[in-house]
């Protein structure tokens, strides 16, 4: 069992000129798979180095319940890869056996565990080779194999598939999914890749500029963006925004309105301006004139792969855009197709922060 | 034999040609200090002769007793002990300013590099006054403290430029793997900066093997250096210069660098480019 918390959590690389992380809380309640998913530069690497203890932060971390402040590094039961591949410069084998140097195991135990890792990870062959003259997929596979190899409860991956050839990034990424089912840890998986996040988590924390916008599970996530930020960063294409405003009665977006959905009416019987969220994959999209339908003319037309494709709509008086994702098998590039916006696929946030006003 | 390529013979000739006549005018001066250190006496102040005409081995002997040989002896005490004092103490220096800031930390280290901006010659008086009032005058010690000045800044400077290239992820790596500092630096970082060490190395030796400054300010008779006794042998004015037993002194003093280069090249050419691939 492993609960990690942390409490109004900061941290600042320039004594308090900058934050690269602001007041984060976040529980992450027993063994499980998480990610952390953002742009570059939104503090993941620091979160998880936090979590680690190789910063210093304000605030408190807990794992199990015990602050781990003044817990030191190696007492911590955590394992760690970097984005960077890192290995010692001495053989696979040694570099696998270094992290259980430090245990009370008979040297045969020691052995039995440097074999199964890297039988698992499919190091045998390079067994004996120098680690540091290795490609950068294999060094990170082999920086895998230490992290696993100890009895951490807790194993951080800070994007460890980045700085390898797209090639191998699906063989090491299945050999991540294999482990993650044979052990029962904590994982966090730290990415700025949305499909990364999908098969390698259950629950997904989405941060931007040093806060955790929504953790979630991914389900929920990508039904129930809790910004406009994360609706747009979640799903390729990414959520449509379109600004809004209140006008007697309807939603108005200057070239077409439509009616307010039941669930919002309060928020923006109070409230004049707001954006509104929809995801390309909601819309239905029809060559004929129908009821409730908005005119909209079709730009484009791009094949995004397994039978979908994207559409590249404007508004009659090309004040909104608009993406839509499905099979269309009708739909021409360069006509005048009509649009229903489901109203339970509507979602409204608030302009100013781009928080769901729900 | 076609045009074409004939035209290319005659280029590669050319080449061939132009680097031959580029390696004689760097060589020439070498080859004639070593033939002029096998001349005798008479044939060197009678005429310039491209070789020996007859061979005297007596200024090489001579190198092998009384001032040449304390000179040489003194020469790599001073060297040796420059580099197993300065490398390790520049290594942990450069660690620290590299990897663990702490307060004043720019500060210290544009101060140290502000050592090499003076020349040395404006450290001979003070060194000269302190040294002859504790007792540090022409002793090795007192050369040894006053090339650790010099010596240090650059060293702490090289090793950093290395060490900016190898990524901080693998002192975190090795810090969550339970290494002590000590085995870290041990077993994984210095192995990573093995051409940093030797390039460090070289300079420190090479630094303290051609210094000359302090070696004639600061020393008499029992501790000059090899590049001293050179000075002392060629500007022995009105006596007339003894040009065989300089230049032997020359050829001997040549030796080491020549033997570094080509023990190292593979390090110094690699020289400060990065190390990214740890
Ligand atoms: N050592 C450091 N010194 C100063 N600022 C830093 C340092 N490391 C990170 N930062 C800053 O802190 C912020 C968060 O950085 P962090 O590395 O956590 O981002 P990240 O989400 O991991 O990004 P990436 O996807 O690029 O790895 C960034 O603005 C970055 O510039
Ligand atoms: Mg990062």
């Amino acid at each position: 069992m492993a609960r990690v918390e942390m409490k109004d959590v900061s941290c600042s690389y320039d004594g308090g000129m900058t934050y690269a992380l602001r007041n984060v809380d976040m529980t992450m309640e027993q063994e499980g798979r998480y990610s952390l998913l953002g742009p570059s530069g939104c503090g993941k690497t620091t979160l998880l180095k936090i979590i680690a203890g190789l910063l210093e932060y304000t605030g408190d971390v807990y794992f199990d319940g015990q602050n781990m402040r003044e817990v030191p590094i190696e007492d911590r039961s955590i394992a760690m890869v970097f984005q960077s591949p890192v290995v010692y410069p001495m053989s696979v084998y040694e570099n696998l056996l270094f992290p259980i140097r430090r245990e009370k195991l008979a040297s045969q135990e020691r052995e039995r565990r440097v074999r199964e890792i890297s039988s698992i990870l499919e190091l045998d062959p390079i067994l004996d080779a120098p680690a540091h003259k290795l490609g950068p997929a294999d060094r990170q596979t082999v920086a895998l194999g230490r992290a696993l190899i100890k009895e951490a409860k807790i194993i951080l991956l800070d994007e460890p598939l980045t700085s390898i050839e797209a090639e191998k990034r699906l063989v090491l990424r299945t050999k991540i999914k294999r482990i993650q089912e044979e052990q029962h840890k904590v994982f966090i998986y730290v990415t700025h890749d949305q499909s990364e996040a999908l098969t390698l988590s259950d629950r997904i924390a989405v941060m931007n500029e040093g806060r955790i916008l929504q953790f979630d599970t991914k389900e929920h996530i990508y039904e129930h963006p809790a910004y406009l930020f994360v609706g747009y960063f979640m799903g390729s294409p990414g959520m449509n925004m379109l600004e809004g405003k209140a006008k007697k009665g309807m939603m108005d977006f200057v070239d077409f309105t439509l009616p307010v959905p039941p669930d919002y009416e309060e928020y923006i019987g109070r409230h004049e301006e707001f954006e509104m969220g929809i995801r390309p994959e909601n819309f239905t999209v029809s060559t004929r004139k129908k009821r409730d339908f908005i005119p909209f003319y079709c730009m484009d037309i791009q094949e995004k792969g397994e039978g979908l494709r994207i559409l590249y709509l404007t508004s009659k008086e090309k004040r909104n855009e608009l993406k839509a994702v499905g099979t269309f098998p009708d739909i021409k590039s360069g006509s005048e197709v009509w649009v229903l916006f489901p109203a339970g696929k509507i979602r409204i946030y608030d302009k100013e922060s781009g928080k769901t006003v729900l | 034999m076609n045009k074409r390529s004939s035209k290319q013979l005659l280029g590669r000739t050319a080449k061939v040609i132009f680097f031959l006549l580029v390696l004689v005018v760097f060589l020439f001066p070498i080859y004639f200090m070593t033939i002029t250190a096998l001349k005798t006496r008479s044939e060197i102040e009678t005429r310039t002769t491209i070789y020996p005409h007859e061979l005297n081995m007596k200024n090489f002997r001579e190198m092998t007793r009384g001032p040449w040989k304390r000179a040489i002896i003194n020469s790599i005490v001073v060297c040796v002990s420059s580099v197993a004092l300065c490398l390790p103490v520049s290594f942990l220096a450069a660690y620290a300013f590299s990897r663990r800031p702490f307060m004043g930390d720019i500060h210290l280290y544009f101060w140290l590099i502000t050592n090499r901006m003076a020349p040395a010659a404006s450290f001979v008086l003070p060194f000269f006054a302190i040294y002859t009032n504790i007792g540090l005058f022409d002793t090795k010690l007192g050369l040894l403290f006053s090339y650790t000045l010099f010596n240090l800044p650059l060293a702490i400077w090289i090793w950093m430029s290395f060490m900016e290239a190898v990524p901080k992820e693998i002192d975190d790596a090795a810090f969550l793997d339970g290494f002590s500092v000590w085995r870290y630096f041990l077993r994984v970082f210095l192995p990573v900066l093995k051409p940093g060490l030797i390039t460090v190395a070289v300079f420190i030796w090479m630094f303290s093997w051609t210094e000359m400054m302090f070696a004639v300010n600061l020393t008499a008779v029992a501790s000059k250096t090899l590049p001293a006794q050179l000075t002392v042998t060629v500007m022995r004015l009105g006596y007339g210069v003894d040009w065989g037993m300089a230049a032997a002194g020359g050829t001997i003093s040549i030796i080491p660098g020549i033997v570094l280069v080509i023990f190292t090249k593979k390090y110094l050419t690699r020289g400060f480019v990065p190390l990214r691939r740890l």
